[in-house]
């Protein structure tokens, strides 16, 4: 990812982690994809039931062909919707900051950062069966700054990046403290 | 009683093909301005581009032989006044 895109990296500054949420987060967005795609087969069964005299017009196939295509390509457009707000919701870690880029839909993002000098205290969660098994939560960080709450969802190895990000946060207040 | 030629719900469907199409080239652009075009990415791309290709390949397929001159009712006041008869269906 190039992170020039979307925020300007200042010479001194290097890219630690750039985070997404869990892979595993993805999934119930597959599963709705999947039972949408069998949809319209349960719909064609109910039709070709019920409306017999409706399926015996000529003109009924080619209409509910292109009211199929229609639909496919709508869930297929909107399954790519959903990744591509998925893959641009991500935080960036760099030793200098916090930037969280959150993608809401396809016309709305927001961008906020926090200087890791200013962060006060880092904690980690993990919650739920999935989360547990699969080693993904939330990481909360309390700020000094303008955002006096940050929250990172769902990524992976909650416990480990908390650590890191104490660690560097405590390099940056010595680098602070000493210019 | 109001018909239409099939080939009107043609031309609308070829409208809203126009609008999905640009809305794919909305969401493709995304990820190219936002620097985010990488392996991931490009295999979802490609996964989808090849599934809508699938779905208009047999679109195609299936309406080859179709009489678009054929009238089809849109409207109809006995599907009101009388429901329970299947033949005015």
């Amino acid at each position: 990812m190039h992170i020039d895109a979307i925020v300007k990296i200042k010479s001194y500054e290097k890219v630690i982690y750039v985070l997404r949420r869990h892979w595993l987060t993805f999934v119930p967005y597959l599963v709705i994809f999947v039972a949408l795609i069998f949809l319209p087969m349960a719909v064609y069964w109910f039709f070709s039931t019920v409306f017999i005299t409706v399926m015996q017009n000529p003109a009924t196939m080619p209409v509910l062909i292109l009211i199929g295509s229609a639909y496919y390509l709508s869930v297929l457009l909107f399954f790519y919707s959903f990744f591509v707000e998925f893959y641009l919701d991500s935080w960036i870690v760099t030793n200098d900051r916090l930037i969280d880029i959150r993608q809401i839909s396809i016309f709305a993002r927001t961008v906020a950062e926090v200087d890791l000098y200013q962060i006060q205290d880092v904690s980690s969660e993990v919650h739920g069966f999935f989360p547990t098994i699969f080693n993904y939560g939330n990481i909360y960080l309390q700020t000094a700054g303008p955002i006096p709450k940050f929250i990172i969802h769902n990524v992976a190895h909650p416990d480990k990046l908390r650590q890191a990000i104490i660690e560097l946060a405590s390099e940056d207040k010595k680098y602070h403290a000493g210019h | 009683m109001i018909t239409i030629p099939l080939y009107i719900i043609l031309f609308i469907y070829l409208a809203y093909l126009l609008i999905v199409m640009s809305f794919y080239y909305i969401n493709f652009s995304h990820l190219v301005h936002n620097g985010a075009l990488d392996f991931t990415t490009f295999l979802f791309t490609f996964f989808i581009i090849a599934l809508t290709v699938f779905c208009l390949y047999f679109t195609f397929v299936s309406l080859m032989g179709t009489n678009w001159q054929e009238p089809i009712t849109i409207w109809n006041s006995d599907w009101i006044t009388n429901p329970l008869n299947p033949s005015v269906f």
